[in-house]
């Protein structure tokens, strides 16, 4: 069997498992919350597993190989902040009490929580809005990372791998939601983690090892392995903040937060996304090591389909080229349900259509929201893929830009919001507009400093928030006993039922 | 100066904050505690 043949029929048979999955999870979806967030039920293997599925897409895969070949070893840190930070901490920090406090809402999106804590119909409306423009810029790059690694592993042209894997997710997302996200997810998880390893030891092996390997790659140049070696510290560090902080205001894995099924299941969830993100190690080391077998090559994003090409069989190329598709798919299906909870759920403000009253027939109306929730996530989608078809150029700049918007505008009313009570309407909603901006004009104008907008985004996000939350009215008590489960609690400013 | 497998201490330090991570997240897990508190 030829290379060719292998690598189709290893995908072949994933594409398929992967749409069975979603018929499946189809039947179990009967109302909205099932559809968003899988009626809360969803257990710590499935969500922590599926939680690093959506974390590190192909992009992190491809882009995260090219800085190691770039930047050599010093790419690590990313990798030890993308766990430390991006895994461990925040599910140990933020995980626990966005739980509490979503279901004290009743809210089953970001904007909705933002809008409810804070008694603000505006920032919830903000907050969709940004998600579904930058949701839709990141689920690009996604695209996009997933199509040069075909294109490079086994010739699909770009375009025509970018519609398969795009129009296959949009077909199990629209039909099985959110559960159908997260189990495929949980088996993208595994064959991602599988086919890391393979690549990792036959790198390795091709190396003669680590030790043997970094002793080859000191001798190109010491840069290569050492801290902040040929990187600098400037762009080390905030390279790492950015994808690792940045988490904290992700809605796409905040999300996994709020819809485990309990406080004690996402005790086992920290362990297991930890060990799970403790693969993000791979891309990087891999990445430092081609240049070791790759020593001229011209473009960095090449690194990792042309190692797999040179260091796997057919058949781990095959399991590999599924783990990075994996990883895509996973990240961009899970984006979907996030933009489409932030239209149906949040722009749409989850009201019942003229005349019609949500408890008079509460079947009736989970159909409804079903159905809009599988229309606007198919819509969604199909707008990444429009745009997917003429890309930007470079996968990880678009990614990192995205990122810095939507932190930029939900990091610091989510983390505030499930920890100072002092926070107000007017601090939540200036910080979020302002360090929006920040963060867009910072990169309009080319990254003053060599500073990404990011930093200076999430930085003046957090000083708006505070000085206008103390120079402000505080906020009405009742709105704050509700969030923190006391008695006296009163519903938001955005209604009774999201 | 080299580190563990020929790796400098700047850079295995990398290895090293990941296990530190994973240790945090297993104590953090059997600590046990007020799991319920607050749930409505």
């Amino acid at each position: 069997m030829s290379g060719v043949a292998v690598y189709g029929t290893v995908l072949g048979i994933y594409l398929v498992a992967l749409v069975l999955v979603g018929l499946w999870m189809g039947r179990r979806t009967r109302s909205a919350e099932d559809f968003y967030i899988g009626g809360r039920k969803v257990g710590p293997w499935v969500t922590a597993l599926s939680f690093v599925a959506a974390y590190f897409s192909s992009v992190v895969i491809v882009g995260g190989g090219a800085f190691g070949y770039r930047f050599g070893m010093s790419t690590l840190w990313v990798a030890a902040s993308n766990v430390l930070i991006g895994c461990t901490l925040v599910w140990i920090i933020l995980g626990r009490r966005l739980w509490q406090f979503t279901k004290r809402l009743d809210t089953m999106t970001i904007p909705g929580f933002i809008g409810r804590r804070y008694g603000a119909r505006e920032a919830e409306i903000f907050t969709a809005v940004i998600i579904f423009v930058f949701m839709i810029v990141y689920n690009v790059s996604v695209l996009q990372g997933m199509g040069r690694i075909m294109e490079g592993l086994i010739g699909i042209p770009y375009t025509t791998a970018v519609v398969v894997a795009g129009l296959i997710i949009l077909a199990y997302v629209s039909i099985g939601g959110y559960l159908a996200v997260v189990w495929t997810s949980f088996i993208q998880a595994w064959i991602m983690i599988f086919g890391l390893l393979l690549l990792l030891f036959a790198t390795l092996s091709k190396v003669g090892g680590l030790s043997a390997g970094t002793a080859r790659l000191a001798a190109l140049d010491a840069g290569f392995v050492e801290t902040p070696g040929v990187w600098g510290w400037g762009g080390l560090i905030s390279f790492a903040l950015i994808v690792s902080l940045g988490v904290w205001g992700m809605p796409q894995l905040l999300v996994r937060f709020y819809s485990i099924k309990s406080p004690r299941a996402l005790r086992l969830g920290a362990v297991l996304a930890t060990l799970g993100g403790a693969m993000a190690i791979v891309p990087y080391l891999v990445g430092a090591m081609s240049r070791v077998v790759l020593p001229t090559l011209e473009n960095p994003d090449l690194a990792i389909p042309m190692l797999t090409e040179r260091v796997l069989p057919p058949w781990g190329g095959a399991i590999f080229l599924a783990g990075v598709m994996a990883a895509g798919m996973s990240t961009f299906a899970s984006v979907l349900i996030i933009v489409s909870g932030a239209i149906v759920k949040d722009l749409r403000g989850g009201r019942c259509a003229p005349g019609e009253r949500e408890s008079e027939d509460p079947k009736r109306t989970g159909r409804r929201d079903v159905l809009l929730g599988r229309a606007a996530s198919f819509a969604a989608g199909l707008i990444s893929l429009i745009v997917a078809y003429r890309p930007p150029a470079l996968i990880l700049v678009v990614t990192a830009f995205a990122w810095a918007v939507i932190a930029s505008a939900c990091l610091w009313p989510v983390v505030l919001g499930v920890y100072w009570r002092r926070g107000t309407r007017a601090g939540a909603t200036s910080s979020m507009v302002i360090g929006t901006a920040v963060a867009l004009i910072w990169m309009v104008v080319g990254k003053p400093f060599g500073i990404h907008g990011f930093i200076p985004g999430v930085t003046v996000s957090l000083v708006v928030f505070v000085v206008v939350s103390l120079l402000t009215k505080p906020p009405d008590e009742r709105l704050v006993a509700r969030a923190w489960g006391e008695a006296g609690g009163a519903m938001g400013a955005t209604g009774p039922r999201q | 100066m080299s580190g563990t497998f020929g790796i400098p201490w700047s850079t295995f330090g990398a290895f090293l904050v990941v296990g530190v991570s994973i240790v945090v997240a297993i104590l953090w897990a059997v600590r046990g505690g007020d799991d319920d508190k607050g749930a409505p």
